[in-house]
């Protein structure tokens, strides 16, 4: 899929919060005998963030990148699992808070993991249309876990934001994207229920890595391109391991991979974890590079993007803050305070 | 010296938990023991002071159902609130409606039920005081205030926190003979230290304790000749407020400019006062008041407190009956507290609490943190 | 916490905007409605540009309602650059590493929510410069 206008990225940015937790100390807890003993950190949000307040630090980031004016903003569209209300918009509460108001469309997307990136590809028709001179997209998450669930040893929170606008300006242009979705409950949360449900290995094969490959083969067929164009490539990271198999499946070398699966680091922020990803990419990338991004919603789909960096990335980057700052900024806590951060402790 | 108001009744409650009373009965109460020791049955008009009782959802307009409750019929009710000021601006009304004629016998009520409220509720609404969308929205209370204030006070004048010790012994000494007071014990520096933090460097110990009291007057028009107590000159000022300046300034401009225009009205200075009765419902403002009514020069107050000054036999006695801090803080009572206690004190009847000689006493409230202070002279 | 209360607040809650008299060129935060240096009532939007200085700052352990769950959290006042003060919480630090002199910028974060139905404020908070993190 290609816009008629060429759109790019003309700013981005990142959020992670300042905690950590170590796997080992979750497992301290859980005594799963099936983790592995590594050391792996996830992000956690403190008591006074949530997926409103991440959204807010990366749009926040994005537009100082930008430097575009918020009056310009004609959509401000962010998805996530972890709506602070269940009804009412957070992306109105994003969109308040960096001044873009009222003039924009906007509203909260929903796909599992994958928001964000149906939100970028409907922000690349809202620019490419000629309708909006620029749009922001961003996904963010304070990913949910059940406690001594597999998936508590790896949920994390952060969150990322691209403000879409015309090729001339970008410093990423999007070659093409695709969409690759089917109906396959591998992984949801039922109305009013605090907790994720998984099908366990039910979750590889046929979701994730099916999906993904999918999506990613149907753009090299669209875009012509092979793996060896690609400088970096960027996979929806729910752990370490799935990223580096389905770029290996997909014919990327690991160094392609690798320096952007920041699970080890963070964890998995669900909505935010392969938008972080692209971030990272484009903090090190250099003009004439192209980046694959593929992400993966439960439910299920994946979108594949293809972006080429342009001449203005230094220029424009150097505005912006990189994710780096956040991966380094860390405050280590230990199980106790992290299922009190996490309200996990019953108070009322 | 005209245009004088004669105090000619006063009482109060014990300061205390009263848990079988309610806050119309301690009104009612100290009320009653006023209009008995003024051995009056009628009055004009009623004025009582509460700051919290609407917020806590308590009883409204008071002051009608003091009235009521004591059987006083075709009177004037005026329910005053300000804050922890309400004490001295009842007395501020209750004065004008003498001084302009409308009334000659008026009953002066402070009155506040604290311990129906639970702790973090009643911080809450102490709070509410404060500049609601911009401080008690965000989690400020007086007492997180004071804390900041207190820290900007040792860190400006490089002074140790356990120099705050001397400003809670003070109160302590003398509550410790006030039968009325809800503390009657001294302080020992180690209960000091030991005490616990509630915001740096802020402990329970530089807090006064909220409690449930009311004391009342029964004021009127002075008579020529007469021998009694009366209020010689008052002020209620107010500036800018925001607990950023206080904090900020380490001065209370209220206070300061209340106090010289009651001694101006007066006719008389600080030198000529007996004792002081300031707000100390906490240690922070209660050093600033001693600066700003010039007790002490900026950053000295703590050191003129360990000096001994304000002990009773001391050059500038303070808190004779134990201030808030020993006595107890009812903070829409307290004003008329101060009053009561300084009163007992120029009569000659405060027993061990007595200043030798006592003429002239000079009480002073405030009210959001300092932003509003009202000054009575008394003799 | 009252719906409509904190919904006027929002300009100054979420993005510091304050006002500026038109007559004077006295600076306000939050917004006010009349000039309290001339008395004028017209007024540019001003938006404070959120970097500052700490003051002074407490721990605070007890706190009033609603705030309980985030103790011990440090509270402080923070002169911003155009020189005016505000009492506001600082966050993403250490409260005993906090320090009057400390830059810090302006961050937004859940102020407090009214148990799990209720409202949440969304509002400023200051934070250590990212840059000293």
């Amino acid at each position: 899929m290609k816009p008629n206008l060429a759109v790019g990225i003309v700013g981005y940015g990142g959020y992670v919060p300042r905690y950590r937790i170590d796997a080992a100390e979750v497992n301290r807890v859980w005594k799963d005998s099936a983790m592995p003993s590594g050391r792996s950190f996830k992000a956690v949000p403190g008591p006074d963030e949530d997926t409103a307040t991440i959204a807010i630090q990366a749009a926040r980031n994005a537009m100082r990148m930008a430097q575009v004016s918020p009056a310009k903003l004609r959509a401000i569209w962010f998805g996530t699992e972890s709506k602070p209300y269940a009804v009412k918009p957070t992306s109105t509460i994003v969109a308040d808070a960096i001044g873009a108001l009222p003039h924009a469309n906007a509203a909260d997307w929903e796909f599992a993991c994958k928001p964000g990136t149906e939100a970028m590809q409907a922000a690349t028709a809202m620019v490419g249309s000629g309708m909006a001179p620029y749009a922001m997209c961003g996904g963010a998450d304070t990913a949910q876990a059940r406690p001594g669930d597999i998936l508590e040893y790896n949920t994390g929170a952060g969150g990322a934001a691209f403000i879409l606008g015309v090729a001339e300006e970008s410093l990423a242009v999007l070659e093409a994207s695709t969409s690759y979705v089917t109906n396959t409950p591998d992984f949801f949360r039922r109305e009013g229920q605090p907790y994720p449900s998984h099908g366990q290995r039910f979750t590889g094969k046929p979701a994730y890595f099916h999906h993904i490959q999918a999506a990613v083969k149907e753009l090299l067929n669209e875009t012509g391109a092979s793996p060896d164009d690609f400088r970096y490539a960027v996979f929806h990271q729910p752990n370490y391991q799935f990223p580096l198999k389905v770029a290996n499946r997909l014919g990327f070398p690991k160094e392609k991979v690798v320096p952007f699966i920041l699970t080890s680091q963070i964890g998995n922020t669900y909505s935010g974890a392969a938008l972080l990803g692209l971030a990272k990419a484009l903090d090190q990338a250099e003009p004439g590079d192209k980046i694959l991004l593929a992400s993966y919603g439960s439910g299920a789909g994946s979108d594949a993007f293809c972006f080429t960096v342009t001449d203005k990335i230094k220029e424009i980057r150097e505005r912006g803050v990189p994710i780096d700052k956040y991966l380094k900024r860390t405050k280590l806590i230990d199980y106790a305070v992290y299922a009190r951060y996490r309200g996990k402790l019953r108070l009322h | 010296m005209k245009n004088r108001i004669e105090i000619v009744g006063v009482g109060m409650t014990r300061a205390a938990e009263e848990w079988e009373l309610g806050l119309l009965d301690i009104a009612i109460k100290a009320a009653g023991m006023a209009l008995d020791d003024a051995k009056c049955d009628k009055v004009d008009a009623v004025v009582v002071a509460n700051a919290l009782g609407g917020a806590l959802g308590d009883q409204q307009n008071l002051a009608l159902h003091v009235a009521s409750g004591l059987g006083l019929e075709q009177v004037e009710t005026f329910s005053v609130s300000c804050d922890e000021a309400s004490g001295g601006s009842a007395v501020r009304l209750a004065s004008a409606l003498i001084v302009s004629g409308m009334h000659e016998t008026i009953l002066v009520v402070g009155a506040e039920k604290t311990s129906d409220a639970l702790p973090d509720m009643l911080e809450t609404v102490r709070a509410a005081g404060l500049d609601s969308a911009n401080e008690t929205s965000f989690g400020f209370s007086p007492t997180i205030a004071a804390a900041l204030g207190m820290q900007q006070y040792l860190s400006t004048y490089k002074l140790d926190k356990e120099l705050f010790f001397h400003i809670a012994k003070v109160a302590h000494a003398h509550g410790a003979t006030n039968r009325n007071a809800m503390f009657r014990w001294t302080l020992e520096p180690a209960q000091y230290n030991k005490s616990p933090i509630v915001a740096t460097p802020l402990s329970v110990c530089d807090n006064a304790p909220p409690c449930d009291g009311a004391a009342a007057l029964v004021v009127k028009k002075a008579s020529a000749q007469t021998s009694r107590v009366c209020i010689l000159g008052s002020a209620n000022v107010a500036v800018e407020k925001g607990i950023v300046h206080p904090i900020t300034r380490l001065s209370l401009p209220a206070a300061t400019e209340s106090a010289k225009a009651a001694w101006s009205e007066s006719g008389c200075d600080r030198s000529a006062m007996s004792f002081f009765e300031l707000h100390d419902s906490n240690a922070f403002l209660a050093i600033l008041s001693i600066e700003a009514v010039g007790l002490a020069e900026p950053g000295e107050a703590l050191m003129r407190a360990a000096a001994g000054d304000f002990h009773l036999k001391g050059p500038s006695p303070l808190w004779t009956f134990g201030g808030h801090k020993s006595r107890g803080h009812a903070p829409g009572a307290g004003g008329i507290y101060q009053i009561v206690e300084a009163v007992l004190g120029l009569r000659g009847d405060a027993g061990e609490n007595q200043v030798l000689n006592a003429d002239k006493a000079m009480v002073q409230c405030l009210g959001s943190f300092g932003a509003q202070a009202v000054t009575h002279v008394l003799g | 916490m009252q719906i409509a209360k904190s919904w006027r607040r929002q300009p100054s809650n979420l993005r510091l905007e304050g006002t500026r008299c038109t007559a004077c060129g006295h600076l306000a935060f939050p917004a006010t409605i009349r000039c309290r240096q001339c008395g004028q009532a017209e007024f540019d939007v001003y938006q404070f540009t959120g970097f500052g200085e700490v003051v002074v700052s407490s721990i605070v352990y007890e706190a009033p309602r609603d705030f309980g769950e985030h103790v011990p959290y440090c509270a402080a006042v923070v002169r911003l650059e155009e020189g005016i003060s505000i009492a506001t919480m600082i966050t993403d630090v250490d409260p005993e590493d906090v320090s009057p002199g400390m830059p810090v910028e302006m961050v937004t974060r859940r102020i407090a929510a009214q148990g799990d139905k209720g409202p949440i404020l969304y509002a400023y908070k200051f934070a250590p410069l990212l840059e000293n993190q």
